[in-house]
């Protein structure tokens, strides 16, 4: 008898682990490959449309009715005004007034209905396209998978760059391997820290020696598979030690009129770091901005954490685009799910029935809107997006090829979470 | 009463299984006798190790053998305080003979001011939430209160009684902070649920939990013993001063949108019909300790289970139901009955737990027993945890510093504000190393949560580069380059160098221009080594 996928024991990450660093590696692909087949089964596969990713990330869950979808004709759903855009018959609010100029770069999705109304919960679906617990092992997150699919294994920096004060187990590769960890970077003014060995290099490359003839016996007696870990992140903390494109960690090289346009916040600061890292070809890149969980005090925090969003996704947009970069690059902006459409207090509370989400870049058809919520905010009307749609959409574009199966080691296949994706194709004109 | 006996009927049929599965095994009848009579540590550690073995049969896992004194002594600091052992420990023990020596040294961290600085740091992250609300709220006091309320050992039940029922001003009665630091109805319902009880009923704040079986009453129910603490707020002289009570007309809690209104119920349904002029609180704490509640000793045995020996007796240790039972129910069922009738005695638990062979297994597999995760054939190799990294490495540097000066025969007098402040002070170091190392909250502990950041640091910072303090040292009570390479292994590692590893370390200093130095890369490599920094 086969248990419910959630009832396998977690221990079996451990033994995935195992696996995942060694031959078993390539039949491990999470549901991401599988579902961009299933996407691609009517259509011949696409050719990568987007080279890389920027995920634009609204920790906490941002309010739809107070950014990109207003219902100024019900009081109760609040008290933001919206404003006219670059785009005749598409209004956002009145506290995003330099990207209103921009949003004929922008597709905004405002039929997002997704399932996991709990913090974590949510993040884990969002970012890995699997309900926590569900299958008893850690899923990969889309960056690690992105890292893994579309990643250059011998690049200096990592693929995978997280720009984001929160930690957990939703942005990690599960059980792809410690190989495709994001590198987090907590504070984008101080980029990454300790890069220059307090010893010249000849003794560095000695020392290194050393370490890893001492390392030898306890590899070899114990047989943890963290010692294996251990060595792959030192490695590459070492070809970062090593090599010159490292500096595009750093935000001071960048003249101070440019910081100023981007804002001098950690949100503004993080996209201007995003910037200079996909011009050192960093694959897929989350820019955290935290803060969205308003239970209480909604409009006061939501009028600051706009004015932080505002410049910097307007400076971040427009240079990508200045600088040739955009067309490449996909860009989405998003939350782990909405807030309620009312009031209850001064504050919001968490929905994920009905939200919205943006993509900019990678070619796609802007100044458009997909979807429709109802008058107030709480439903979706037309063309819901679900987890799997929305993910689906992402992997399309980026061009991650379905190659193998979604059968775990142990013979077990793994349950869709969706048979069947419906990918944007609005974005595609 | 509904609840225990629907919980008990579930317990009985799982022993049931078990009992028909395995021959030669103990009859539920039997099982629940072992239950009925209190048991010393040892001879809980003589049970712990019964069922653990006859799993490891039925399984047929060959046990891996008894681990080196030189490895349990390094578990077992790392374990109880939460650092590696002082070199000036390490020498004298592993010379003794004495069988005894292994449950003396038990003993002796357990009463040791590291072991609570360690417990502090793990119920400080169990306790107070890591939001932005919390941190502008002061804790000090409340970690202060969490220090005492381990050093005297006080028992888990009243230790938790006195944070649920705190009431006053965080000024005089520092167990406010917890209550304090959570801002809203379902944040402290959320948090103790899941720490206090082993249970996930957070997904039921808005809907009926997607995959187990609580409902959105088991949640407001829960929420309603909550619902009439009250933030305490005064301003004296400028300074303002917070606390919590359930008495007085101040607004409750913040209620969440999802707020749905129920009287004050225990887990399984059974309401409380409190008096609504009087406390809830007390009311709650009476249920979560009786023995009416299995889930209070369980979730807290399995969680200290977990930080001991690598993996929950059920996963994840805060999802405790009856579809999820566990590797070893009978084992759970067992330990939580044994700590409750113990008095809730955390000493005694840690005893029982280390005390027996099941902890004391090498981490080194042996053929056939490789692949285990889940039934305890060796100990897991275990991640260190920030605190106990930077502490480790602590203990390392301090062979390098002068001896203390003497304190002086009259110390000042400090004002209670002024050694608040230093007090605090104190912890900040800690803190901040530690949190550029933290990971997810309340990881596995078997997590390799090191990123590239993290290891730029331990190679490149100077905090992990004064090992040449270290070997200076050394060098005035060791001459031979051999005997200092001992020293440094001892310190670090808890063990010898083996000879091979002792050529590795000599061939390098050789090729070097500077011996000093070059012992100094020694230090290096061995801090930075997967051995340092794990508990194996």
């Amino acid at each position: 008898m086969n248990l419910p996928d959630w009832q396998v024991p977690l221990a079996r990450r451990e033994w995935l682990r195992l696996s995942a660093a060694g031959v078993a590696a390539s039949s491990l692909t999470g549901w991401l490959p599988a579902l961009a087949a299933r996407a691609t089964e009517a259509k011949p596969a696409l050719a990568a449309r987007a080279k890389r990713i920027v995920v634009l990330w609204m920790d906490g869950g941002p309010p739809h009715t107070d950014t990109f979808d207003l219902k100024p004709d019900i009081a109760e759903c609040g008290i933001f005004k919206p404003i006219d855009t670059a785009v005749p018959g598409i209004q956002i609010s009145e506290l995003l007034p330099q990207f209103a100029k921009i949003v004929d770069r922008a597709a905004i999705a405002r039929s997002m209905s997704t399932v996991e109304n709990e913090h974590l919960r949510a993040r884990v679906h969002l970012r890995t396209g699997y309900r926590d617990g569900q299958g008893g092992v850690a899923w990969p997150s889309l960056g690690s998978i992105a890292s893994r699919e579309i990643g250059d294994p011998a690049a200096d920096l990592p693929s995978y760059v997280a720009i984001a004060e929160r930690r957990d187990r939703s942005h990690g590769p599960g059980f792809i391997g410690t190989r495709h960890q994001p590198l987090y970077v907590m504070n984008p003014a101080k980029g990454v820290e300790n890069l220059a060995a307090p010893v010249p290099a000849e003794q560095v490359a000695a020392r290194l020696a050393l370490l890893e003839n001492l390392e030898q016996g306890f590899i070899r007696d114990y047989r943890a598979p963290i010692s294996q870990d251990h060595q792959m992140v030192y490695g590459r903390a070492v070809q970062m030690m090593r090599s010159s494109k490292a500096k595009a960690f750093d935000i001071s090289a960048e003249p101070d009129a440019v910081r100023e346009r981007y804002g001098k916040n950690r949100f503004g600061e993080g996209c201007l770091l995003a910037r200079r890292l996909l011009e050192a070809d960093v694959k897929y890149i989350e820019v955290g901005l935290e803060g969205w969980d308003t239970h209480f005090e909604n409009n006061d925090q939501i009028r600051k954490l706009c004015g932080m969003l505002d410049p910097g996704m307007t400076a971040f947009i427009s240079d990508l685009e200045e600088r040739g970069l955009l067309s490449d690059t996909l860009v989405v902006w998003m939350g782990e799910f909405g807030r309620t459409p009312k009031f209850k207090g001064k504050g919001r509370d968490h929905f994920a029935k009905a939200w919205t989400t943006m993509f900019m870049g990678a070619g796609i058809k802007g100044g458009q809107v997909i979807g429709r919520t109802d008058a107030t905010g709480s439903t979706v009307e037309d063309r819901p997006v679900s987890v799997p749609d929305f993910l689906a959409t992402i992997c399309q574009i980026l061009g991650i090829d379905p190659a193998t199966e979604t059968v775990l080691p142990d013979g077990r296949p793994v349950k869709l979470v969706d048979q069947n994706p419906r990918p944007l194709a609005e974005l595609h004109g | 009463m509904a609840f225990g006996s629907r919980f008990f009927r579930a317990f009985l049929g799982i022993v049931g299984t078990i009992a028909l599965c395995h021959r030669g095994e103990l009859s539920a009848e039997e099982a629940d006798a072992k239950l009925a009579i209190k048991l010393t540590a040892p001879e809980l550690a003589r049970e712990i190790d019964a069922q653990i073995d006859e799993a490891l049969a039925a399984k047929r896992l060959p046990p891996s053998p008894r681990a080196s004194d030189a490895e349990f002594l390094r578990r077992v600091y790392l374990d109880i305080v939460g650092t590696i052992p002082p070199l000036e420990r390490v020498e004298p023990f592993l010379a003794d003979s004495r069988p005894e020596k292994r449950a003396e040294v038990i003993d002796q961290l357990l009463m040791s001011p590291e072991y609570v600085r360690h417990m502090t740091d793990q119920w400080r992250e169990h306790l107070i939430p890591s939001t932005a609300a919390a941190a502008r709220r002061r804790h000090e006091t409340g970690l202060l209160w969490l220090e005492e309320a381990f050093r005297a050992n006080r028992p888990y039940d009243e230790f938790i009684r006195g944070i649920l029922t705190a009431d006053g001003m965080q000024r005089d009665n520092g167990a406010t902070t917890f209550l304090l630091t959570h801002q809203s109805l379902d944040e402290v319902t959320d948090r103790l649920s899941r720490v206090l009880l082993g249970v996930q009923i957070t997904c039921a704040q808005c809907h009926d939990h997607p995959f187990a079986d609580w409902k959105q009453g088991d949640y407001w129910g829960i929420a309603a013993f909550f619902s009439k603490v009250k933030p305490q707020y005064e301003r004296i002289n400028n300074v303002e001063h917070y606390g919590v009570s359930e008495r007085g007309d101040r607004k409750p809690l913040m209620l969440p949108p999802s707020f749905q209104e129920f009287a004050p119920t225990y887990l399984g349904g059974r309401e409380a019909n409190l008096d609504k002029s009087e406390p809830y609180l007390p009311r709650f704490v009476d249920w979560l300790a009786s023995d009416e509640n299995p889930y209070f000793a369980r979730a807290f045995v399995n969680r200290l289970w977990r930080k001991f020996m690598g993996r929950g007796l059920v996963e994840p240790v805060d999802d405790l139901r009856e579809a999820n039972p566990g590797t070893h129910p009978r084992l759970l069922a067992l330990l939580g009955e044994q700590f409750r009738r113990s008095g809730f005695d955390i000493h005694y638990l840690i005893r029982a737990i280390t005390l027996s062979d099941a902890y004391q297994r090498t981490s080194r597999p042996v053929d056939g027993n490789e692949g285990d995760t889940e039934w305890y054939s060796h100990m897991p190799v275990k991640v260190m945890s920030p605190y106990a990294l930077g502490d480790s490495v602590q203990t390392f540097m301090r062979l390098g510093d002068n001896p203390p000066a003497a304190p002086p025969a009259e110390a000042p007098m400090l004002s209670p504000d002024e050694q608040l402040k230093a007090s605090q002070r104190a912890r900040g170091t800690r803190d901040s190393f530690a949190v550029f190392f933290k990971g997810e909250d309340n990881p596995s502990p078997t997590a390799y949560e090191t990123g590239v950041p993290q290891a730029l640091r331990l190679m490149n910072s100077q905090e992990l580069n004064r090992g040449s303090r270290v070997i200076t040292k050394l060098s005035q009570t060791h001459k031979e380059r051999a005997a200092i390479i001992e020293q440094l292994y001892l310190a670090t590692l808890t063990r010898h160098p083996t000879d091979a590893e002792l050529q590795i370390a000599l061939k390098h200093i050789e090729s070097q221009p500077d011996a000093t130095r070059a012992l100094g890369d020694v230090a290096w490599a061995l801090l930075n080594s997967t051995e340092f920094f794990t508990n194996h």
